[in-house]
């Protein structure tokens, strides 16, 4: 805001003009009417001040009568106007307690001044003329209560008050006075004072009681007590029986309004000094309201001078502004002006103005805007040549189109003509000047232009011009578009489709390009036409169908297809005939490709004939071996799970016969001759097939090595099968005439072996010769070693069978021995003595040995029994351990007079082996029992669970002592059993606790 | 027109806040350079009872603090007497020239306090007064001075408790065992019926068997040991003196002085009052406090017992006094009145009262010290004294104070009136408390 404004505005001159004077009018009415307030303030405050001071001092009289009061109604008690000095004493005495108020004490004196009487004792005043005394001559006067001046009659002289109240007699006639005197300057304890405060007189500033001497006796200030202010002017005027108020200053100087008034009833006159600044406040603050009255008087009409001013100014203000805002470019800018009056008018033809010229203003911006956008949008360099100047206008990017600024770069026609490639200045000069002279209709050509950089860019220029009237040309527009990239693309794609011809002509591979649409070729490779057998001249044109390639035409199809659906095909196998007929397996690989916006199938052909046929060698191959090792393995399963001889002979021959495809078999056995002490042995045929039993016989009857072509020994060593034909049989035997009276022609001797023993023979014949392949040899060789060990299997368990059964033999006869032998010899003797006893008539004593005879006869039939049980044979497989417990029980013990008790869970669950061995321990536990326990009761349980087996077995015989006797009683073969199988044998007897046996086996 | 209105209204509000605040400012400081300070020393009036002992005690201690407060001058208000005190202290009060310090008790002071004539001393006690101060004093006594709203108005001047006195002479003489803690009413009345006497067997009484002082409090005890109240606990508007068992306890005393004329009357004793009439031999037992305690002693010529109240009915129960210190809410210098109460709660003051009448000090810290300067003082009669009968309702936890209604200024008056009748003049029976308990609780409309 420029000075000229704030100071000579528009605005400061109305607010001059109207408020000001206004103002010192206003200035002028409060200020005489602040003086005449503060006049009426003074005289109202010195007026309540005066009465303030004639009520306190009124009420200080009323307060005081109570003291007189006590002295009245004591002065009317009859001990005490009855005039009788001792009675008096007493009586002040027994109203000490009432008395003690009076601080300075209690006289009584009689009418004539005379001390009678003091309370507290006073001695040395009785008696003394008090007549003098002011109060004393003024109750005499007026017989009524009189207060004092200060005076020294107090105890020791002491200045006091003095309270006097006439003592009369019961006539009315004086005869005394009582009085009470208070003390001066009291210190705490008085009663005087104590009223005197409690009525809170001057407590704002300070307040004195004066004497009619002009003593003070009483001041808010105690310094003051016992000072002479008899010539205050305040002092005067109160004793002189005046109550006012007067503003004056204290001794101090400060202004003050000092109150007055006499104390009704006393001499005495109140004084009461306030500070006229604090009477004056509260009139202060009335002062301040009148200020802050004049203050809101000039401000608020400068306030609503300034506003009304404002509303005028304003609008043209803000006319003002937007008047700027349009200069400084803001075309359009408006403002609202709301007046009613010229200026609002004013503002409307300038908001139409401004309209105006932003819409002008906006046409041409409009233009401009276009001329850029499509300068900037058709990323062109554009030129504008002045031909009368030759001036000429280059766009900026017509400049940075060569690398140049806009201000590297003159706007002239020499540069143009400077950056033009030297090849190139004269065509497009020619082309110019056709146009310029209207020889040709348009100006356009392609053209390099040097970069900054110093390479060339491929520009494609433009061009019209504007012909005056004269048919001259004054005025040539145009463009310049950067066709550099296209360029180098053209050239880029002519290398390309060189290279891929050279690849696709050297190619091992066969490729062929065909047309998608009929399969017709349009190239192929050298490979193509060295797989196929034809030459390049009949193939293409050629369709893959008319030169009948496609073994499965359906096969074209389906490629086709699937190319045209993904645009490509991976490993596409099919058959493919050669011009020479010839079918080969072939992979395509094939991708569509569009040359010339024609689609074409370009195809690389693998022939995969050789490696397919290999593959099918190989899986014939495999399936022999296979059928041959499940025969090899047939044949192990049977030899290994039977012990049977003939069986595994018969399951043999079978399987090999029908392996080899031969018609007659015969297995033997080569045993010892029982007829030939030398240990030659023989063939002992076991099983045979297409063979008559006399052949067999006949050939069992003749020496095993004979029958093996002579060649035993070699047979045995080797192990491995002979294959010969019938006409190298031996001759002179018979065996090549028997062979050939059933047309065999050829032989295949298989040896049957182990550990380098031949323990058989099977032969193989067929009548029809043929080549027996090295495998087949292999798997006949093995099927030989598999049945030789077979037939050592069941040498061996004929072997131990027989073992067996003599040892089993051996224990009868130990057991006959050693039992039932020796009771039946007991038996014997018994039934002899027994004899002899009856003969010698003898009765009792042969009583009690036929009864021994029938015991012993009844144990040996147990131990028979027991023995019977024994020899039968076990069949634990078939029946389960849990039947073969049961059956012993039942059996033996049943019978045998003891009761059993079985209990057995999850038998099933063990494998046979442990199913012997805890069958047996338990036999041997129950023998025990029947031998030797004398038992009532026994108990077997078999508990078997996922991880143990548990047997147990007790009874309640005598038992024995297990810690003493550690053997016997077949424990040691028990144990040995439970070792056997890894379990834990635990046996616990005792004499007559019976005996526990417990067996855990874990599994 | 928007524009318009927002700048001059902040302009206006501108330059009327400036206005304003420039004329609040003068406002302010005008007052503030003109006010003067008062002249001279303050000046307090402190008012006590007025007994014989009080002022040369009190005199010899103010000169003291007057000494070490050279800007303070108290005065000693030796008016009223103290049979006016409550009256003429009331006046004061509603006059606005009552003293600046003064004590109180009983059911006058919580009255005072509830018309509003006391200052809360609650910010002064909590500036001022340590933890240890305030447990020094008897919790009941000390809460004793809280208004229901919870305003502070006294704090504990002396500790009095009511006990039994009894004439241990008039017991020998009559063979009656003296009493005992485990003494009730019963047991009470035994021994007054034979300890009352007629010496010279003149038709009237020489010797009573004992004598209470009819006032609130004194009867309240009794009608507590019944199990009953004169103000419903939880309710200081409600009236509990038509109970059964106040009236009980009520009748108890009414047929004891006018039945059985076992305990004595004002009017039986010449108007004295219970101490003096215990102290000149004619009453055997009498209920009072240990404020009487120093007078008893030095009046008294025979052999004094003490024992705790009996138990009533229902309860064992004593008084706790409640006398206390306070400040006139019309004080024009509270803060130099506060000073004036520290000095009167001290201990020195405590302990000088304890010297000159024998008041057991509201302090514990100081009631050994008490017992030695009563033991010190009389040897001989305090030989065997019980004086911890006057602890035995603090200890034990028995002691009650005087129950206060919210307009109790009117209740009794009420009261006062219907005892008079009932037991001072045995001229209406007890059931007339009935009427006078519905008119207090009248009077208590308007006051909460």
């Amino acid at each position: 805001m420029h000075s000229w404004k704030r100071w000579g505005g528009l605005r400061i001159k109305i607010i001059a003009w109207s408020f000001v004077p206004t103002a010192i009018i206003l200035t002028m009415v409060a200020l005489v009417g602040f003086y005449a307030y503060q006049q009426v303030t003074q005289d109202l405050t010195i007026q309540s001040s005066r009465e303030v001071a004639r009520l306190s001092a009124g009420q200080l009289a009323a307060e005081l009568s109570g003291f007189s009061n006590t002295l009245t109604t004591l002065a009317r008690t009859s001990s005490i106007y009855e005039n009788n000095p001792v009675d008096q004493r007493a009586a002040l005495a027994q109203a000490s307690n009432r008395l003690v108020v009076f601080d300075g004490g209690v006289l009584i004196l009689d009418h004539y001044g005379t001390v009678v009487a003091a309370q507290p004792a006073r001695p040395e005043i009785l008696g003394q003329d008090w007549s003098n005394r002011d109060y004393f001559r003024q109750l005499i006067r007026v017989p009524a209560t009189v207060y004092s001046n200060s005076v020294n009659d107090g105890p020791g002289g002491a200045p006091v008050i003095v309270v006097a109240v006439p003592i009369s007699n019961g006539r009315g006639e004086l005869v005394g006075l009582l009085t009470g005197m208070f003390r001066v300057s009291a210190t705490s304890v008085s009663a005087f004072y104590g009223t005197i405060v409690r009525l809170r007189i001057g407590v704002n500033d300070s307040a004195y009681l004066v004497d009619h001497n002009g003593l003070v006796f009483y001041h808010t200030d105690n310094e003051w007590i016992g000072q002479n202010l008899s010539a205050q002017p305040v002092v005067q005027q109160v004793n002189s029986g005046k109550a006012d108020a007067l503003r004056t200053r204290d001794p101090s100087g400060r202004e003050i309004v000092a109150s007055f008034a006499p104390v009704p009833g006393t001499p005495w006159g109140l004084v009461t000094e306030q500070s006229w600044d604090v009477l004056l406040a509260p009139g202060q603050r009335y002062f301040q309201s009148l200020f802050l009255l004049l203050v809101l008087g000039l401000v608020a009409p400068a306030v609503v001078v300034t506003v009304g001013v404002q509303r005028i100014t304003q609008p043209i203000n803000r006319l003002i502004v937007a008047t700027q805002q349009v200069a400084g470019g803001n075309l359009g800018h408006t403002t609202t002006i709301q007046t009613n009056d010229e200026i609002e008018e004013l503002g409307k033809q300038f908001n139409r103005m401004s309209a105006q010229l932003a819409a002008s203003y906006a046409e041409l911006q409009a233009r401009a805007e276009r001329f850029a956008l499509v300068t900037q949008g058709t990323n062109d360099g554009i030129w504008d040549w002045d031909l009368k100047t030759d001036e000429v206008y280059f766009s900026p990017r017509w400049k940075s189109m060569l690398g140049y600024a806009d201000d590297e770069l003159a706007n002239r026609l020499e540069t143009w003509r400077g950056l033009l490639h030297p090849e190139d200045v004269e065509p497009v000069l020619t082309q110019l000047q056709a146009y310029l002279e209207r020889r040709s209709p348009v100006y356009q050509i392609e053209i390099r232009m040097r970069h900054k950089d110093g390479s060339y860019r491929w520009v494609s220029a433009r061009g019209g011009a504007l012909w005056d009237a004269q048919g001259k040309a004054y005025r040539m527009t145009g463009s310049h578009t950067d066709i550099t990239e296209r360029k180098q693309s053209e050239d880029s794609l002519r290398q390309s489709e060189k290279r891929f011809s050279q690849v696709f002509r050297a190619s091992p591979i066969p490729i062929s390009i065909t047309a998608l649409a009929d399969g017709r070729y349009v190239e192929v490779n050298d490979a193509w036409l060295r797989l196929f057998g034809y030459t390049r001249e009949q193939v293409v044109g050629a369709s893959s169908l008319g030169l009948n390639v496609w073994v499965e035409p359906d096969q074209r199809s389906k490629m086709i297809a699937q190319l045209q659906t993904t645009g490509a095909v991976r490993n596409f196998e099919h058959l493919a005939r050669a011009k020479s007929g010839e079918v080969r397996d072939v992979l395509v690989s094939a991708e569509v490709i569009e040359l010339s916006n024609e689609r074409y199938n370009l195809s690389l052909v693998y022939d995969i004939t050789e490696r397919k046929q290999a593959q099918q060698e190989l899986e014939r191959r495999v399936a022999e071996r296979t059928h041959e090792l499940a025969t090899l393995n047939s044949i192990a399963a049977v030899a290994s799970r039977s012990l049977d001889l003939k069986e595994i002979f018969e399951d043999t021959l079978d399987k090999i016969l029908q392996v080899m495809g031969m018609e007659f078999g015969a297995a033997y056995r080569i045993e010892p001759s029982p007829e030939d002490s030398s240990g030659q042995s023989q063939l002992n045929p076991m099983v045979y097939r297409g063979c008559s039993d006399e052949s067999i016989r006949f050939m069992s009857s003749l020496p095993y090595a004979v029958s093996t072509f002579n060649n035993a020994l070699e047979v045995a060593a080797t192990g491995t099968p002979t294959v010969w034909e019938i006409k190298e049989a031996p001759r002179g035997i018979g065996l090549q005439h028997a062979m050939e009276e059933i047309g065999i022609q050829q032989v295949v001797t298989v040896p049957l072996t182990t550990k380098g023993k031949l323990v058989g023979v099977v032969n193989l014949a067929t009548r029809k010769s043929r080549i027996v392949a090295p495998e087949e040899v292999a798997l006949l060789a093995a099927v030989g070693q598999q049945v030789g060990i077979a037939v050592e299997n069941a040498r061996l368990y004929d072997q131990a069978e027989q073992s067996a059964a003599l040892a089993e033999r051996t224990r009868l006869a130990r057991e006959l021995h050693d039992s039932v032998t020796q009771s039946l010899y007991s038996v014997t003797m018994y039934a002899e003595a027994a004899q002899l006893l009856l003969t010698a008539g003898n009765h009792l004593t042969a009583a009690e040995h036929l009864r021994e005879l029938r015991a012993t006869a009844q144990e040996a039939l147990g131990e028979m029994r027991l023995l019977i049980y024994d020899l039968r044979p076990l069949a634990l497989a078939k029946r389960g351990l849990a039947e073969a417990l049961h059956e012993r029980l039942e059996t033996v013990e049943a019978r045998g007079g003891i009761k059993p008790e079985l209990q057995v869970e999850g038998a099933e669950r063990l494998s046979l082996a442990v199913q012997q061995e805890l069958y047996h321990i338990a036999r041997e536990a129950l023998n025990n029992v029947i031998k030797h326990a004398h038992a009532q009761r026994v108990r077997v349980r078999l508990l078997i669970s996922e991880r143990s087996a548990c047997l147990e077995i007790d009874d309640d015989g005598v038992g024995f002592d297990s810690i003493a006797r550690r053997g016997g009683l077949g424990l040691a073969g028990m144990r040995e059993r439970a070792q056997k199988i890894g379990g834990k044998l635990e046996i616990a007897s005792a004499i007559g606790k019976g005996t526990q046996i417990k067996l855990e086996v874990p599994l | 027109m928007t524009d318009f209105h927002s700048l001059t209204r902040r302009e206006f509000l501108r330059a009327a806040g400036l206005t304003a605040a420039g004329a609040a400012l003068a406002a302010c400081n005008a007052p503030v350079a003109n006010s003067p300070s008062p002249a001279g020393k303050i000046q307090l009036v402190y008012r006590d009872w007025r007994t014989d002992w009080f002022p040369p005690m009190a005199q010899q201690l103010l000169d003291e603090f007057n000494a070490t407060h050279p800007n303070l001058r108290v005065y000693y208000d030796l008016d009223p007497e103290s049979s006016e005190f409550e009256e003429k202290s009331l006046a004061d009060l509603q006059a606005g020239t009552a003293p600046d310090v003064f004590q109180g008790c009983c059911s006058f002071i919580p009255i005072w306090a509830q018309k509003g004539y006391l200052l809360d001393l609650r910010p002064y006690v909590q500036a001022d007064l340590d933890r240890a101060t305030i447990e020094d004093w008897d919790p009941v006594q000390y809460n004793s001075f809280f208004t229901r709203d919870g305003r502070q108005y006294a704090l504990p001047k002396y500790h009095g408790a009511l006990a039994l006195y009894y004439n241990k002479d008039l017991f020998d003489q009559a063979r009656v065992d003296y009493p005992n803690d485990s003494w009730n009413h019963a047991d009470y009345l035994t021994a007054m019926q034979r300890l009352t006497q007629d010496s010279n067997k003149d038709g009237k009484t020489d010797v009573w068997g004992s004598m209470i002082d009819i006032g609130w409090e004194r009867l309240q005890v009794h009608v507590n040991a019944w199990g009953g109240h004169f103000v419903d606990p939880n309710d200081p508007t409600q009236s509990r003196m038509a109970d059964p068992a106040a009236l009980q306890a009520l009748e108890w005393i009414r047929a004891r002085m006018w039945d059985d004329k076992v305990m004595a009357t004002a009017l039986d004793v010449q108007n004295k009052g219970t101490q003096e009439a215990f102290a000149a031999g004619r009453l055997a037992m009498v209920e009072d406090g240990s404020w009487a305690l120093k007078g008893i002693l030095t009046n008294a010529n025979f052999r004094i017992g003490l024992a705790a109240f009996p138990a009533g009915p229902a309860r064992r129960a004593t008084l706790a006094t409640t006398d206390g210190f306070g400040i006139f809410a019309g004080t024009k210098h509270p803060d130099a009145a506060w000073e004036l109460v520290k000095f009167l709660i001290s201990q020195e003051y405590g302990r000088a009262m304890a010297h000159a009448q024998f008041l057991q000090p509201a302090r514990a810290s100081l009631v050994d010290e008490w017992i030695q300067i009563v033991r010190a003082e009389f040897p001989a009669k305090t030989t065997d004294l019980n004086l911890a009968a006057f602890a035995d309702g603090q200890r034990k936890g028995y002691s009650v104070i005087g129950e206060t209604f919210s307009n109790q200024a009117e209740a009794q008056r009420l009261a006062d009136a219907a005892w008079q009748q009932i037991f001072t003049l045995g001229q209406a029976p007890v059931e007339i408390i009935k009427d006078v308990s519905r008119k207090i609780e009248d009077a208590q409309q308007g006051f909460k």
